[in-house]
C-alpha cells in the first residue's frame, strides 16, 4: 500500500467508519485525486456517494454537486452532517432569501455544497463561486444530461457554461443507470473527452428476479400482496404509483395483517412526519412501508429483504433503481413485480399527466396574456392561486414556467409579451412535449417487452446496460426457476418485538431514564 | 373531541360568520378579522390550536358532519347551521380539553413543544453517547437553540432527565386516563423515534384530528402550568424562557407600534411606511388586541366609545355594518373595530390571559 493508499484508508475509517472500499470507490476516488475527469457508473446502492464526500474533504477547495432533486439533497446533507463531518450544506429554491444570503457569506467555510441545477446558472451565486477555489464538480444523476436519457432535465445542458465559467475545474459525473449511448452523450455534452471512465455492471447478483402475473381482478392482486406480506417476517418495501393509493392500501394492509407495523410515505406527507417514518423503518420499528418512488433515496438501510412493486413503473430503468435498494448488505433478497392483464394504463396516465398537453400549454398563456392585458405583469407565486389561475397541476406549471423563462417570454416572473414571438414558442413548446412524450411511450414499450420475455429476466433487464450479464447460479429469477422455500432458508430470523402496554408513568420513565 | 370543538366554534359564530371562519380560527389565521373574531365570539381558547390543519381535511370534515345530518348547509354557500340532532348530540358531548389555550400560547406553543422533542432526543443519545443519529426536527432555529441550550446542561445530564421525568410527571397526572400516553408515543428517544399522529390515531383507532387537539392540550396545560409556577418547574420553564417574554405582534404591527410610541400620527407612520391608512388602522387594532391597557382615547371619545356599547347591546349583534348603520354616522369603522376589541374584554374578564371556562 502507498502513501496514498493509506491516507485514503485512514478517511474511509476515521470519517466514514467503513474498512474497506466497495468495487469502484477506490478506483474512482484515486482519478478524482490526481484531477482527471470521471465519468462514473455504479449501481445503486454501491456507495455512489462517497466517491465524492470522500475526496471533498481531502482536496483543498470546495466540492460542488450539482443533484436534480431537492428531497434527495436535503437526505444527503442530512446524512453527512449526522455521520460524517459538519462542513456541508445544500442550496435550492425552498430556501427563503434570508437562508441563502447567510449560506453564500460563508460560502468557503463548507467543504461539500449541495446546488440544484436551476440555482447554479444564478449570477449572485456563480459570482461568490468566482471568488471560491472549487476543486471538484460533481454532476449527479448525470444521465440528466442527455435527451436519450429517462430523465433529461434541460437546465443540465447548461451546466457546461457555467464550469467554464469557474476556471475549468475537474469533473466528476455519476449516475446510476446509463446505456452505452447515454455515456457518449454525457462526455460529449460536458466536452471532456479525456475523461475517465469507471462502468460498473448494474447487475445486483444477491436480488431475485420475480414477476407475478395476476390473473383476476384488482382485489386478487391485493389478496396476493397481502398474503406475502403476512407469510415473510423481512423489513420490505411496497412501490405504488400514487399517493392515494398508497394511503388507502397501507390500511387496508395494516387492517387485515395485525401482527405487522405497517406505514406509509409519500412526498404530500409533512416533513417531520416523513423523517419520523423513516427513521422508525432504520430502528426496526416498522416492517412495511408503502410508499410513492419519493422513499428511498436518502435511505441507508441495508437489510431490506423485498421490494414489491405493485404498479409498474413507467421505465426500466427506474424500476432498476428502486429494487436497487433491497439487499445492499449482500444477503440474499427479492424483488417482486405483481401484474395483471391491463395494469399498462397506469404508467400511462402519469406519463400522459406529465407533460401539458397541447390544449393546456394555449389555456395558460391565453391566461398570461389575459393577465398581462390587465397590467399584472408580476405572476402569483402561491401554488393555490396558481393552480387557479391556470387550471393546471403545480408540476406542469413548473415545467411550463422553465420553459417560458428559457424562451425569454417570462424574466425575474415578469410578463413579457411580443404577439409574434409568443406564437413561435408556442410551437416550440408543444413540438418538445410531443417529442419527450414519444420517448417515454417508447420507454414504457420496453418495459412491457420485458415483461413478456420467455427468457431470463436478469439478462433482459439489464442487456442494454452491460454487455454480459452472468446468469444468477440459483434462485435468478421467475423464468430461470425460484424457490421461496430454499429462499426461507438463507433468511434470519427477525425477532418480534412484543408489545407490552406500559403505564404512562413507566413509558415515560423509559424514554427519559433509559437504563436506570 | 375535533367535531365537538367544531361545533362549539359553529354554533357561536353561525349566523354571522361563513364556516370559513372556523376554519381560519382553528388554523390561526394571522389577520385582524380572524384574531377580532376569536375575541368577539369568545373562542380565544381554539384560535391557532390546529395551525397545520389543511382545508382539505377541514371540509372533509364537515362534510362527514353534513353526512350525519349534525350540520345543514344553507342556501347562502359556505354558511352551515347545526340541525336539532347536532344541538342535542353537542349538548351530550364534552370535549376533555379543558387547558387549550390557543390565543395565550398562539405564538410559541409550537416551538415550545418541537425543542422539547428534540431535546429528549439529544439528551437521552448523549447519555448513551451516541453522537450520531438524525434530527427529529428539521428546523435551523430550533436546531441552533438546541446547540446552545445543551452546552449548559451536558455536563450532569443524568440530573437533568431525572428533574424533567419529574417535572413531567407532576403535570401529566392532571390529565385525562389515555392523554398522557397518547403525548408519550410521540416523542422520540435515544431506542424508539416517536409515532407520527397519523400512527397514533391507528393504534388508538382515534380520529387524527383527536390526536392533534389532545397533544395540543397537553402543550397548552404544560405552559400555563410552568408560567404560573416557574420555581417548581425550572427545567422545563428554562425550555421556553425566551419565548414567554415576547410581545406578541405581526412585525409589521410591531413597527407601527414603536412608531405610535414615539407620537407620530396615523396618517404620518402611512406616509413614513410608504402604506395605505386602511393597513395602519389594521396594526393599531392588532395592538389594542394584544394590549389591554392600550388607550382608545386618542382615537376616539368616552361618549362615543359609550354610544357604541349601548349600541351593541340594543342591537344585539356584533356586525361591523350592523353596528355602523346604528350609530352617529360621524363614527367610522376604524373606530367601531377598537371598541370592540374592548367590548370583549369587558365581557369575559380577561381574554388575554386565557382564564379558563
Amino acid at each position: 500500500m502507498d502513501q496514498n493508499d493509506k491516507d485514503l484508508h485512514t478517511y474511509l475509517r476515521k470519517v466514514f467508519k467503513h474498512d474497506n472500499f466497495q468495487e469502484g470507490q477506490k478506483e474512482i476516488i484515486t482519478d478524482i485525486l490526481k484531477g482527471n475527469d470521471v465519468l462514473g457508473i455504479l449501481r445503486t446502492g454501491s456507495g455512489k456517494s462517497l466517491c465524492y464526500q470522500l475526496p471533498a474533504i481531502m482536496l483543498p477547495g470546495v466540492t460542488i454537486v450539482v443533484s436534480p432533486l431537492i428531497s434527495l439533497m436535503i437526505d444527503q446533507v442530512r446524512q453527512v452532517k449526522s455521520y460524517y463531518y459538519k462542513e456541508v450544506v445544500a442550496i435550492h429554491s425552498f430556501q427563503n432569501k434570508e437562508e441563502r444570503r447567510r449560506i453564500l457569506s460563508r460560502l468557503s467555510y463548507y467543504k461539500l455544497i449541495y446546488v440544484s441545477p436551476e440555482l447554479l446558472q444564478q449570477e449572485e451565486f456563480i459570482r461568490k463561486l468566482q471568488k471560491t477555489e472549487v476543486s471538484l464538480v460533481v454532476i449527479d444523476e448525470a444521465h440528466c444530461i442527455s435527451q436519450w436519457g429517462h430523465d433529461f432535465r434541460p437546465d443540465y445542458l447548461r451546466l457546461t457554461n457555467v464550469i467554464q465559467g469557474l476556471g475549468n475545474p475537474p469533473i466528476l459525473a455519476l449516475t446510476g443507470t446509463a446505456t452505452p449511448e447515454v455515456q457518449q452523450d454525457i462526455i460529449i455534452s460536458l466536452d471532456r473527452q479525456e475523461m475517465k471512465r469507471h462502468i460498473y455492471p448494474m447487475d445486483r447478483e444477491n436480488i431475485s428476479l420475480l414477476l407475478y402475473r395476476v390473473n383476476g381482478s384488482e382485489d386478487d392482486k391485493l389478496n396476493h400482496l397481502s398474503s406475502l406480506i403476512s407469510t415473510y417476517q423481512q423489513p420490505t418495501i411496497v412501490y405504488f404509483s400514487s399517493r392515494k393509493l398508497t394511503e388507502k392500501i397501507a390500511s387496508i394492509l395494516s387492517q387485515r395483517i395485525q401482527d405487522k407495523k405497517i406505514a406509509y410515505y409519500h412526498g404530500g406527507m409533512e416533513n417531520n412526519d416523513r423523517l419520523k417514518i423513516q427513521q422508525q423503518f432504520m430502528n426496526e420499528q416498522l416492517d412495511v412501508i408503502c410508499c410513492t418512488s419519493a422513499f428511498g433515496m436518502g435511505i441507508n438501510k441495508t437489510n431490506i429483504r423485498i421490494v414489491i412493486h405493485y404498479h409498474l413503473p413507467t421505465q426500466i430503468e427506474s424500476y432498476i433503481q428502486e429494487i436497487g435498494r433491497a439487499g445492499r448488505d449482500g444477503k440474499e433478497s427479492l424483488s417482486i413485480l405483481l401484474y395483471k392483464e391491463g395494469d399498462i394504463h397506469v404508467p400511462l396516465q402519469i406519463i400522459e399527466n406529465e407533460l401539458p398537453t397541447n390544449n393546456e400549454i394555449a389555456f395558460v398563456m391565453n391566461q398570461l396574456y389575459l393577465l398581462y392585458q390587465k397590467g399584472k405583469t408580476i405572476i402569483p407565486t402561491s401554488d393555490d392561486k396558481l393552480e387557479e389561475i391556470f387550471q393546471l397541476p403545480i408540476i406542469k406549471w413548473r415545467f411550463l414556467h422553465y420553459q417560458f423563462e428559457s424562451h425569454g417570454m417570462i424574466k425575474e416572473n415578469m410578463i413579457q409579451f411580443d404577439n409574434k414571438y409568443w406564437q413561435e414558442i408556442f410551437q416550440k413548446i408543444n413540438r418538445f412535449c410531443i417529442i419527450r412524450r414519444n420517448l417515454k411511450y417508447e420507454r414504457l414499450e420496453e418495459l412491457i417487452n420485458w415483461l413478456k420475455s420467455k427468457d431470463c429476466l436478469r439478462k433482459e433487464l439489464y442487456k442494454s446496460f452491460q454487455h454480459k450479464v452472468p446468469k444468477k447460479d440459483t434462485q435468478c429469477c421467475s423464468n430461470c426457476g425460484f424457490s421461496f422455500e430454499e429462499w426461507e432458508k438463507s433468511l434470519n430470523p427477525i425477532k418480534k418485538e412484543k408489545i407490552n402496554n406500559l403505564s404512562w408513568q413507566h413509558q415515560l420513565a423509559d424514554l427519559l431514564l433509559i437504563g436506570e | 373531541m375535533f367535531q365537538h370543538v367544531l361545533l362549539t366554534c359553529q354554533n357561536k359564530m353561525q349566523k354571522e360568520r361563513s364556516i370559513s371562519a372556523v376554519y381560519y380560527l382553528l388554523q390561526g389565521k394571522q389577520s385582524i378579522q380572524t384574531i377580532q373574531d376569536a375575541q368577539l365570539f369568545r373562542l380565544t381558547e381554539y384560535f391557532g390550536v390546529y395551525k397545520n390543519l389543511t382545508k382539505r381535511r377541514f371540509f372533509m370534515f364537515v362534510n362527514k358532519l353534513v353526512e350525519q345530518k349534525l350540520l345543514q348547509p344553507s342556501r347562502n354557500t359556505n354558511f352551515y347551521y347545526i340541525t336539532d340532532k347536532g344541538k342535542k348530540r353537542f349538548a351530550q358531548s364534552a370535549n376533555n380539553l379543558a387547558y387549550l389555550s390557543g390565543f395565550r400560547f398562539r405564538q410559541f406553543d409550537q416551538t415550545f413543544f418541537c425543542r422539547l422533542l428534540l431535546l429528549i432526543q439529544v439528551l437521552t443519545n448523549s447519555k448513551k453517547r451516541n453522537f450520531t443519529y438524525i434530527p427529529i426536527i428539521e428546523n435551523i432555529d430550533i436546531e441552533n437553540w438546541v446547540k446552545i441550550y445543551y452546552q449548559h446542561v451536558k455536563e450532569d445530564i443524568d440530573n437533568y432527565l431525572n428533574r424533567l421525568y419529574d417535572e413531567l410527571t407532576t403535570i401529566l397526572k392532571q390529565l385525562p386516563l389515555n392523554h398522557p400516553s397518547i403525548f408519550l408515543d410521540q416523542i422520540t428517544s435515544y431506542h424508539i423515534v416517536g409515532l407520527t399522529e397519523t400512527q397514533t390515531a391507528k393504534k388508538l383507532q382515534m380520529n387524527e384530528e383527536d390526536i392533534h387537539l389532545i397533544t395540543t392540550n397537553v402543550i397548552h396545560l404544560m405552559l400555563a402550568t410552568i408560567i404560573n409556577q416557574q420555581q417548581k418547574y425550572p427545567y422545563l420553564y428554562s425550555i421556553g424562557k425566551d419565548l414567554f417574554s415576547q410581545i406578541i405582534l405581526t412585525q409589521s404591527a410591531d413597527r407601527t407600534r414603536k412608531l405610535l410610541e414615539q407620537q407620530f400620527t396615523i396618517e404620518e407612520i402611512a406616509q413614513i411606511r410608504h402604506l395605505k391608512i386602511n393597513t395602519i388602522y389594521d396594526h393599531v387594532v392588532e395592538i389594542a388586541l394584544s394590549d389591554q391597557n392600550f388607550s382608545l382615547i386618542p382615537y376616539i371619545s368616552e361618549i362615543d366609545q359609550q354610544e357604541i356599547i349601548q349600541t351593541i347591546r340594543r342591537i344585539k349583534s356584533y356586525k361591523l355594518k350592523d353596528i355602523k348603520e346604528a350609530v352617529n354616522e360621524n363614527i367610522s369603522y376604524f373606530q367601531i373595530r377598537l371598541v370592540l376589541t374592548q367590548v370583549n374584554n369587558f365581557n369575559s374578564g380577561s381574554v388575554i390571559d386565557g382564564s379558563k371556562r
